[in-house]
């Protein structure tokens, strides 16, 4: 009885986790297509100045930017308690959470490129804020290379939380940038002394419901993907415990 | 005029065709891994009834 109630137990835990995962992913898939409706139907068109049809790229272009950086303070976060507890299930959380970001800040910047080009008349320029975009993804990639790099479970979660926290530290600079430094980069929200910015525009009512929506949406997203993968590394770490312990007993 | 007369609609349609294809791909990558891990997962549990047989 002993070996049978935790196993059970646990497999209904992992069933009901499961199902609430699925449940997100479902409504994250109903809200996808509300908020396609919304920006192609409902959204007002942009002026020439802030690039006209294609300034309906904002709502998924700053909704994937919100889930690329705030995945990068999910995985701080997540160091943070795996450096206090030692708990690998923090481990697993700032991996699957910093994988995830290398999605949301590639779709980032290539659909920035594509708001530029009409815009700014160019695919990109080295302009602060974006370098330091460009630079955050290699940043992420590095952290995937790091944790690829090392075999030792324990050294990998330890050397990989300390970069997770020093690596988040650019997301905060990055919302700044464009706000207290001169960028072409427009911003939106906010109070900003950055006079150089091209492209921006008054952000109505509509535009605010519906970005919010866009940003729920991704949030939604960002769930689904992230305790999708939690749960395969759980099983990918359950497996190779058991092959180990396979070959230890041949 | 339009969304589809605009002759910026082309950058809009690709910028979300980006967005929604990474989604995609990605989602299939789960999909694999978690095909992947169901086989290891079968696999391995065929070799520890045989060990606990030779046992």
């Amino acid at each position: 009885m002993e070996s049978v109630l935790p196993t059970s137990v646990s497999a209904a835990h992992s069933r009901s986790r499961e199902s609430l995962t699925r449940a997100i992913g479902v409504a994250a898939a109903g809200m996808l297509a509300v908020a396609l409706v919304m920006v192609f139907v409902l959204a007002p068109s942009g002026d020439v100045r802030s690039g006209g049809e294609a300034q309906r790229i904002f709502y998924f272009h700053l909704s994937s930017a919100w889930i690329g950086f705030g995945a990068w303070l999910v995985t701080a976060f997540c160091g943070v308690r795996y450096l206090q507890t030692r708990d690998l299930q923090w481990d697993r959380r700032a991996h699957a959470s910093a994988e995830i970001g290398v999605l949301f800040i590639t779709t980032t910047l290539l659909s920035g490129m594509l708001w530029g080009r009409p815009t700014w008349n160019t695919w990109w320029t080295w302009d602060f804020k974006l370098t330091l975009s460009a630079l955050q993804l290699l940043m992420y990639l590095a952290y995937l290379m790091l944790r690829g790099g090392l075999e030792n479970v324990n050294q990998r979660a330890r050397f990989a939380s300390v970069y997770g926290i020093v690596g988040a530290l650019t997301v905060p600079l990055n919302f700044l940038v464009s706000r207290v430094l001169q960028s072409i980069h427009p911003a939106v929200f906010g109070p900003s002394v950055n006079a150089a910015q091209q492209g921006g525009f008054g952000v109505s009512m509509d535009r605010v419901v519906i970005l919010i929506f866009c940003l729920v949406t991704f949030t939604m997203i960002y769930l689904f993907f992230f305790r999708s993968r939690v749960a395969l590394l759980e099983r990918e770490d359950a497996l190779a415990a058991r092959k180990a312990a396979l070959l230890d007993a041949e | 005029m339009s969304l589809l007369e605009d002759k910026n609609a082309v950058y809009l349609f690709t910028a979300y065709g980006v967005i929604l294809g990474a989604m995609t791909v990605y989602l299939a990558a789960l999909w694999l891994r978690r095909r992947n891990l169901d086989r290891d997962d079968e696999l391995l549990r065929q070799i520890e009834e045989e060990e606990q047989q030779g046992k």
